[in-house]
């Protein structure tokens, strides 16, 4: 079920309903219901994948279980790793099979052996990459000791499945949301109105700012060949917006839903684009992916505090394993392994906890400074989104050899007057979000606000969503 | 919990007060109550589209498919037959527009079809030979989806009654009936209006080509040749897979059909009913080759003549393949030829009659 559908409409009141005033008794019926509603949510995809997710969160439960009462290391070590590899089997087999295969038989035709093998045609379920790091990062900090095992296995259920986030994040972590499940919610006013909030601005981002982008990303993505320089450039900002819009509005989407039922989900963005480098764009753009790496396999890879070639490796490693997650394709890879470049020498340099805090705190502008690293860590950015939405290495690099050609300096071909309407609004959105920079969203309303002022928001934004709403695109990050 | 509810109620509510105030006070209401197809139209600009009715009695009226503008000049038609001649032919149109319609036309001017000639299109036995009940407050699904700047076009023609049953009788889907009692209302009409425009800023729906060699009026497409061309090819397919699963035809059936229904409506109202030749492309043709449809036809002309319904066949007017640019639609170089082919046959149909009388 999408968000930005009629059916998630109709869907969230109806169990916002029973949630809070039929089974708001029993913390365990309720909980059941999250079970039921999660389930319901995941089968308008496809039902006959709702099996995966059920044998994940059983084999994961039970192993948590088994390494609460075993003492023995090893043991413990197995059942870790018997977590893991079911976990990794699937994402594996559903995600990764074909192209394994596919640069298995290309590396051995390169050295002049011809293999027979067929690739699968595999569906991936959605949402596959998501609840699997969920539940592993369950198992790990079981084994680790971080954290008691549950023994409730609906809560288990709902915490691995729970709706709002199970098919694109954010990646939350067992201790921070099992715990939630366990504890008695009472309906917070305030929380639940910022959720609205929260939601309506998350909706805004995917309907009018993703969706219009994808229309001229996609045009001419897929038509590159026929674009000037300047053109191209165009296209890789518009993917720039969509993907943030996207990816961001979801999330937003996912912890207002979040909100209005008394969970709290951590942030996924903090606004990126107004990073000052590499490194605080990384902790500000999808923060429980980039946390997740960290936790779960830098960290343990020694992290930072090792040798210098050492520390080398694991950041490559991290933003490569981070690329492939995202897609079994060359392109994700090259896109991490590129981040990796940009990354390296602030991390050699000591450099990569410059920037901590948000960006001119209490002020309204930048300084010259601040604005040119931002623009110069856009640029960046820009330039690695190409990778990531291209087709293949090949169409990347013609892209790029096109965007580095006379014409870059040509006037870009304006397609349609909703293009240049689509910059206005654009230009008003990341003026929005820079003010609201130092909230956690962009439509926190402060309480000394004037009512007026809020309905008025409200009313606008509303009216955007339905008056320029584009035309209706899968969210992107359904495919990872 | 409960002012929580009570605040996103009264919001939700407040904005559709005022969006449905807002759209009935500043947007052309004309755009939005109903899509008047029975007065004539020479281009397909929405506002000539939705021009408000004034043909009080029509002469010669035309109905059926977009195939009917590619077919027709009312222009020629008029200045040959000295007679005001009506354009209703309309892509993605349903017997339930038609009727409805008609209907609605006669509640306002009783006289509209008195000596009236009312043409339908017979491109083979299986128009709009559907039961009545089936058909007639039949919404056309894809219209819904594809056409948004008209997402209504039964709705306009339904008084309460009809609508009533539409909701209870019709065999569209709940989310369809909800979607057209939402349409009821200006608001969602207008949104998807505007919002229409907005996308339309950047490919229009209908792209007038000059050049084209298709006519641009009545839903025509001239802006995706191959687009449309593969639905047609598609559609054939699909119509000669419903013929062969359907049930014979017969009196019967044609007696409860929405066919039966137009006749009624204008026999009973002073009008003299006729069906004439659609010239097809043999994609089109190809439907109605099969055995069993060449028993519909029988079946359907036996019926015609019991009932003294003419077929006007136009068999001078030749043509090819060619001559469908988009395997659908007569090309705009050949319609004048055939306003006047159909006139003359047409012509002659009623001095036959008149010297019989």
């Amino acid at each position: 079920m999408l968000f930005n559908s009629i059916d998630f409409a109709i869907f969230l009141p109806i169990v916002f309903i029973l949630y809070w005033f039929v089974f708001n008794k029993n913390l365990k019926i309720q909980n059941l219901l999250i079970v039921a509603a999660s389930y319901i949510f995941y089968s308008f995809w496809d039902w006959r994948f709702l099996s995966l997710i059920v044998f994940s969160s059983i084999v994961d439960y039970s192993v948590g279980r088994k390494l609460e009462e075993e003492e023995n290391q090893l043991k413990r070590k197995t059942l870790l790793w018997i977590s893991i590899l079911v976990n990794l089997v699937f994402l594996g087999f559903f995600k990764y099979y074909n192209f394994f295969l596919d640069n298995f038989i290309s590396a051995f035709s390169f050295f002049g052996t011809e293999i027979q093998a067929n690739s699968l045609n595999i569906i991936l379920p959605i949402g596959i990459s998501f609840y699997t790091f969920q539940t592993l990062s369950y198992t790990i900090d079981v084994y680790n000791r971080k954290l008691e095992p549950t023994k409730d296995l609906i809560a288990f259920l709902a915490f691995v499945s729970f709706f709002p986030q199970l098919v694109a994040g954010p990646i939350e972590r067992a201790t921070n949301l099992l715990p939630q499940f366990s504890n008695k919610r009472i309906f917070d006013y305030s929380k639940a109105v910022d959720g609205m909030r929260q939601l309506l601005w998350g909706l805004f981002k995917k309907v009018v700012i993703a969706d219009n982008c994808a229309e001229y990303a996609n045009l001419i993505f897929n038509n590159s060949a026929d674009y000037s320089g300047s053109t191209l450039v165009l296209g890789a900002l518009f993917f720039t917006f969509q993907i943030y819009g996207d990816f961001s509005g979801y999330s937003d989407i996912a912890i207002g839903t979040s909100r209005l039922f008394g969970f709290h989900l951590r942030r996924n963005f903090a606004f990126p684009y107004f990073s000052r480098d590499i490194a605080e764009f990384w902790r500000r753009w999808h923060i429980s992916l980039s946390t997740w790496f960290r936790d779960y396999l830098y960290i343990p890879l020694g992290g930072s505090r090792v040798g210098a070639l050492k520390k080398v490796s694991n950041v490559f490693i991290i933003f490569i394993i981070s690329g492939l997650w995202h897609g079994a394709n060359w392109t994700f890879i090259i896109w991490g392994g590129l981040n990796a470049v940009y990354f390296l020498p602030l991390l050699l340099t000591k450099s990569n906890r410059k920037h901590i805090d948000i960006v001119a705190r209490g002020k309204r502008l930048p300084t010259f400074q601040e604005f040119l690293l931002m623009l110069i860590t856009f640029g960046l950015t820009v330039f690695a989104w190409i990778f990531f939405r291209a087709e293949n290495i090949g169409h990347a690099i013609s892209y790029i050899e096109a965007i580095f050609s006379p014409s870059l300096f040509s006037i870009p071909v304006i397609i349609s007057y909703k293009m240049i309407l689509l910059m206005v609004i654009l230009l008003v959105f990341v003026s929005i979000e820079w003010l609201n920079r130092e909230k956690e969203h962009a439509l926190q309303i402060n309480k000394d606000c004037p009512g007026l002022y809020r309905y008025m928001a409200y009313f606008m934004l509303v009216a955007s969503i339905v008056l320029f709403r584009g035309s209706a695109q899968d969210f992107i990050y359904f495919q990872f | 919990m409960k002012t929580f509810l009570r605040k996103i109620i009264s919001i939700a509510l407040c904005f559709f007060v005022i969006a449905e105030v807002f759209s009935r006070i500043f947007i052309d209401p004309v755009y939005f109550h109903y899509i008047n197809i029975y007065n004539e139209f020479k281009d397909n600009s929405l506002r000539s589209i939705y021009v408000d009715n004034t043909t009080e009695q029509a002469d010669f009226v035309f109905i059926g498919s977009s195939r009917i503008p590619a077919t027709i000049n009312p222009i020629l038609f008029s200045e040959l037959s000295k007679g005001i001649t009506i354009n209703a032919g309309r892509g993605y149109t349903t017997p339930g527009i038609h009727y409805q319609a008609i209907k609605n036309k006669l509640k306002y001017y009783p006289e509209f079809l008195h000596n009236a000639v009312v043409l339908l299109e017979y491109p083979g036995p299986d128009i709009y030979t559907s039961s009545f009940e089936e058909d007639i407050l039949r919404v056309y699904e894809p219209v819904i989806e594809t056409d948004k700047s008209r997402p209504h076009l039964l709705l306009p023609y339904l008084d309460l009654s009809s609508f009533l049953s539409f909701l209870t009788k019709s065999r569209n889907g709940i989310s369809v009936k909800v979607k057209m009692t939402a349409l009821m209302f200006s608001t969602l009409r207008a949104c998807q209006f505007i919002n229409h425009k907005f996308n339309a800023l950047n490919t229009p729906l209908f792209k007038v080509d000059n050049n084209s060699k298709l006519v641009s009026e009545g839903g025509i497409r001239n802006d995706n040749i191959e687009f449309v061309r593969q639905s047609a090819l598609n559609v054939a397919e699909q119509r000669r897979d419903e013929i062969k699963n359907k049930a014979p035809l017969s009196n019967e059936i044609m007696q409860n059909s929405s066919f039966f229904k137009l006749y009624e409506i204008v026999r009973d109202n002073g009008g003299t009913f006729m069906v004439y030749k659609m010239p097809l492309h043999s994609i089109q043709k190809d439907i109605y080759s099969s055995a069993k449809s060449q028993d519909n036809k029988l079946v359907f002309e036996t019926w015609l003549k019991e009932k003294d319904i003419p077929i006007i066949y136009n068999s001078d007017f030749k043509f090819t393949d060619d001559d469908f640019p988009d395997f659908w639609h007569l090309a705009k170089d050949r319609r004048d030829e055939f306003t006047r082919t159909i006139y003359d046959e047409i012509e002659k149909v009623l001095v036959r009659r008149e010297g019989c009388k």
